[in-house]
């Protein structure tokens, strides 16, 4: 990755860490499907591709999706700037900073309890 | 790990792991504390139990309720009355609370029969109540009374009541979240989809983890309202028992309180498929961003958008009055589980404090990882702390302010840092628009009060000045603020009522949507 | 000065008939004066004595009238040979808490001044096995200074032995009570001399008498009686006798050193029992 990847990586992150509260289900799974879900609706959003939100599930994720797609078009102009491309590979690098920090090293040890 | 180990807890070792600093370079997986463990002995700690969690927190805002405490009189009168959970039936759960009064001679020889007999007593006294919530306390728990065999019984002698048993005494877990855990999976495996309601919406939601402090629900319900949205239950402010037996049909939660709250949500989706929305009531920008995701939710982020608009045009010259005065306030933000993270972020961003320490009581480890995800660099982070580290904290970090709640509190005042009480509130309520800029201006008064010109002197020995009155809060804030700011025309204080809660009470013109053709056959 | 006892032991081993009988003859052939508080919900500790008068219970008048009103007027009974007698009483089974009942029913004596200097024994006789904090109260707070185990050869009775002297190892730093020896009330089960003295010499103690199994115990009881009233010239009562002069006589007071369940297990295996 580069350093300029790493960067604007650490301020999407940033955001997410700062305003978001979807990224803190309480157990590993909802984690994951939680990040998935919305990260994969936000970059499907920022590189203007249909989405199907017929499912309440999905579309739950999606009003979280659209609030963070429009947060980064407004605050980090230069995504507007990239190519579908550079957004899928960006998004896909915010993923697994993502799943990183709140997943595979987070210390909370709560997060592989088998119950609610 | 960047731990912080006070002074006064070297003699506890293990306490370490429980303080942490978000140094620069520091993320969550190298900068988190442990959470929800016993309290380690020698910490006095500042957590509640397990029956005050599930009774005092959650229970008891539920208002058409009779809620009574099967054990000693002293349960049930520690929780009462001190928390401000109103309720627009004149606060019938906060007039009244009710113990069975065991004694010695019950623990003895079992009090099956003196809970049956109160049962059916505070019933014939409040005629008009028809629900009941019974909860287990620690002597009740170990002497094995089987409170839902009575609740049964009483249920087919009296066909008109329905009790729920809260079987969560003192001692069932770390602290009050052992409680409000127990009492959301209780209530859903024993109540959720035992009544059936009247959907009057193609828009409908739970409110959940909400609990009406100083009318927050009411303030909430307004802006669903505006925007046609049925809120079938509220749990558990300001809520009614029956619409909350009745949750299994909402199309979304709308998750307030992740601490207390989250498990009914993560049940209600797993069970019956319905979302869990997390959102912020406390901000500007948190709060339009909520209500815009529960528009776009339903196809209705116009009437979201709307109501942004309107609020924020009229309330945030208020807010951006008093974040002016309020720049660089160090602040310590001390509640009990889940304002650490509401506020955190937005009390920077929207009041120009800086938050210099953030604590939970009782949070979980997932209530540190939002908590230090959203304070900035610097920030102390302190899991379950007991009173000295609190004070060695207000001596090292010296904040203008903090928020936490009245016991911690108190002692606060007592080494001159004003405090606001951030479970029950000042003069509330806090959400909404109105209610942010009402906490913006308790902040205002709290740090700016004259009253610390007087308190922080000692008058047995410090000369007490007598030639000059004593300054103002506006006479100190806006010492050092630019001429153009101190005499804008847009930007004002705060002049709102002291009760904002009954006008929305009485509040009737609320549009009318049409319904979709399809839904409403 | 007075010595607190408390008789423990298997359910059903005959604790309180060894205790009345033992009372009987204390006061019978030793002149003592005796004082028995029956710590079972089921109150049967002092019928032999009283001549199988009912016993109003410590919990029972506490439920009636309060805790402020019970006096020793209402709840002490005084029978055979001026033993006084009370009982702790307490709830039906399955209901409430009877370990409490054990605990409050004591102090309430204590607060009464029920246990006067004149007494030279004062007996609790405490129900089965040490279950929980409650029944383990006469042990406590110096309340009983010595306790006896009352066993037979029977396997489980062992084991009931073995766990209350586990108990009572609890509570011997703290209030320094001490075991003064294991009463065997036979059973006639094969080798039980041996094992019971192999048994107790294990554990640091003795056994303080052998009580031989004798028909005339349930003869007294159907009517009402100890042995020693029944019929004082009987074998039996000459039993109780001696073992009465045993418990006067004894010095023996220790801090058991209970088995470990290896090591009981080896010792019934020895003795053929456990087949």
């Amino acid at each position: 990755m580069t350093d300029m990847t790493k960067d604007r990586v650490e301020q999407l992150i940033d955001y997410i860490m700062k305003k978001c509260l979807w990224q803190f289900h309480s157990r590993n799974w909802d984690r994951e499907r939680q990040n998935k879900g919305i990260l994969g609706m936000t970059t499907a959003l920022l590189c203007d591709e249909p989405v199907d939100i017929e499912d309440p599930k999905e579309r739950c994720y999606w009003v979280d999706a659209v609030v963070l797609a429009d947060a980064y078009r407004t605050r980090y102009p230069w995504i507007n700037t990239l190519s579908k491309d550079e957004i899928r590979e960006l998004m896909a690098a915010l993923h697994a900073r993502l799943d990183h920090l709140t997943i595979t090293g987070s210390l909370n040890a709560e997060l592989t309890d088998k119950n609610y | 790990m960047p731990y912080h180990e006070f002074e006064c807890s070297t003699c506890i070792p293990e306490r370490k792991q429980h303080a942490v600093v978000k140094a620069p370079g520091e993320d969550l997986t190298s900068c988190l504390p442990l959470g929800y463990l016993n309290t380690i002995p020698g910490s006095i700690s500042e957590r509640g139990c397990a029956y005050c969690g599930a009774k005092h927190v959650i229970g008891t805002p539920m208002k058409d309720v009779i809620h009574i405490s099967h054990g000693p009189i002293g349960c049930t009168y520690d929780t009462w009355q001190t928390k401000r959970y109103i309720s627009d039936n004149g606060n019938f759960q906060l007039r009244y609370t009710f113990a069975t009064d065991v004694r010695e001679k019950h623990i003895v020889f079992g009090a099956e029969k003196l809970l049956k007999q109160n049962i059916i007593e505070a019933f014939k006294a409040h005629p008009d109540i028809k629900r009941m919530t019974i909860y287990q306390t620690c002597a009740t728990a170990l002497i094995g009374d089987d409170i839902d065999a009575i609740a049964g019984e009483v249920m087919e002698e009296m066909p008109d009541v329905d009790i729920f048993v809260c079987n969560s005494p003192g001692f069932a877990g770390p602290s009050q979240s052992g409680g409000h855990h127990k009492i959301n999976i209780a209530w859903v495996n024993n109540k959720v989809g035992t009544v059936e309601p009247e959907i009057t919406s193609d828009y409908v939601i739970n409110y959940v983890g909400e609990y009406n402090i100083q009318g927050d629900q009411e303030v909430m319900l307004d802006f669903f309202k505006r925007m046609g949205i049925q809120v079938l239950s509220t749990f558990t402010g300001n809520g009614k028992y029956d619409d909350l037996r009745a949750m299994h049909r909402a199309h979304l939660n709308v998750l307030e309180c992740a601490r207390s709250a989250e498990y009914i949500c993560n049940e209600l989706r797993v069970r019956y498929g319905i979302p869990r929305l997390d959102i912020d009531g406390f901000g500007f920008e948190p709060l339009s961003a909520s209500l815009r995701k529960i528009g776009l939710f339903f196809g209705i982020e116009d009437r979201a958008q709307a109501i942004i608009d309107e609020e924020t045009r009229k309330w945030k010259p208020a807010l951006d009055w008093y974040k002016e005065r309020l720049k660089g306030k160090k602040v310590c933000l001390w509640p009990g589980g889940s304002k650490l993270w509401h506020w955190a972020n937005v009390i920077e961003e929207e009041m120009g404090v800086r938050v210099v320490s953030v604590y939970t009581k009782f949070g979980h480890q997932g209530d540190m990882e939002k908590g230090i995800a959203r304070c900035s660099e610097g920030a102390l982070a302190i899991d379950d702390p007991n009173e000295l580290e609190g004070l060695e904290a207000l001596e090292r970090l010296k904040p203008d302010v903090i928020f936490t709640g009245k016991r911690p509190g108190e002692v606060a005042k007592k080494v001159g840092v004003p405090y606001l009480n951030a479970h029950a509130y000042h003069n509330g309520p806090y959400k909404g628009y109105e209610g942010w800029v009402r906490f913006a201006r308790d902040i205002y008064n709290a740090i700016y009060s004259p009253i610390h010109q007087l308190a922080s002197l000692d008058i047995s020995k410090d000369p007490i000045p007598t030639s000059h009155g004593f300054m103002t809060p506006e006479m100190i804030s806006d010492a050092g603020l630019d001429e153009a700011v101190r005499a804008s025309d847009v930007l004002r204080p705060y002049t709102g009522k002291a009760d904002i809660i009954t006008p929305l009470r009485e509040k009737t013109d609320y549009p009318e949507f049409p319904r979709r053709q399809s839904a409403a056959e | 000065m007075t010595r607190k006892v408390a008789i423990y032991g298997k359910g059903g081993i005959g604790k309180s008939t060894t205790t009345q009988n033992t009372a009987a003859a204390l006061a019978y052939y030793h002149g003592k004066h005796v004082f028995i508080h029956g710590c079972d919900p089921k109150a049967d500790s002092t019928r032999l004595i009283l001549g199988g008068l009912p016993q109003e219970t410590v919990m029972d008048t506490l439920r009636q009238v309060g805790a402020e009103k019970v006096t020793l007027d209402k709840v002490v009974k005084t029978g055979f040979r001026d033993i006084r007698c009370v009982e702790s009483g307490g709830p039906e089974p399955g209901v409430g808490c009877a370990g409490r009942g054990v605990i409050t029913a004591i102090d309430l004596m204590e607060a009464n001044e029920a246990y006067t200097d004149d007494l030279d024994f004062i007996f609790f006789d405490v129900l089965g096995d040490v279950v929980c904090g409650g029944f383990a109260m006469p042990i406590r707070d110096g309340k009983a200074q010595e306790v006896y185990v009352v066993a037979s050869g029977e396997m489980m009775a062992i084991y009931a032995a073995n766990n209350i002297c586990k108990g009572l190892v609890k509570y011997a730093k703290q209030s320094g009570v001490r075991l003064g020896g294991v009463i065997c009330n036979s059973r006639k089960v094969d080798g039980e001399y041996e094992f019971l003295q192999e048994f107790t010499e294990a554990i640091g103690t003795k056994m303080i008498h052998f009580v031989p199994r004798d028909n005339i115990v349930q003869k007294a009881e159907f009517n009402k009686k100890t042995v020693t009233e029944y019929d004082p010239e009987a074998n039996q009562a000459q039993e109780y006798k001696t073992l009465a002069q045993a418990i006067i006589d004894n010095t023996d007071f220790v801090i058991p050193k209970p088995l470990t369940m290896d090591a009981l297990e080896k010792m019934v295996v020895k003795y053929g029992i456990a087949d």
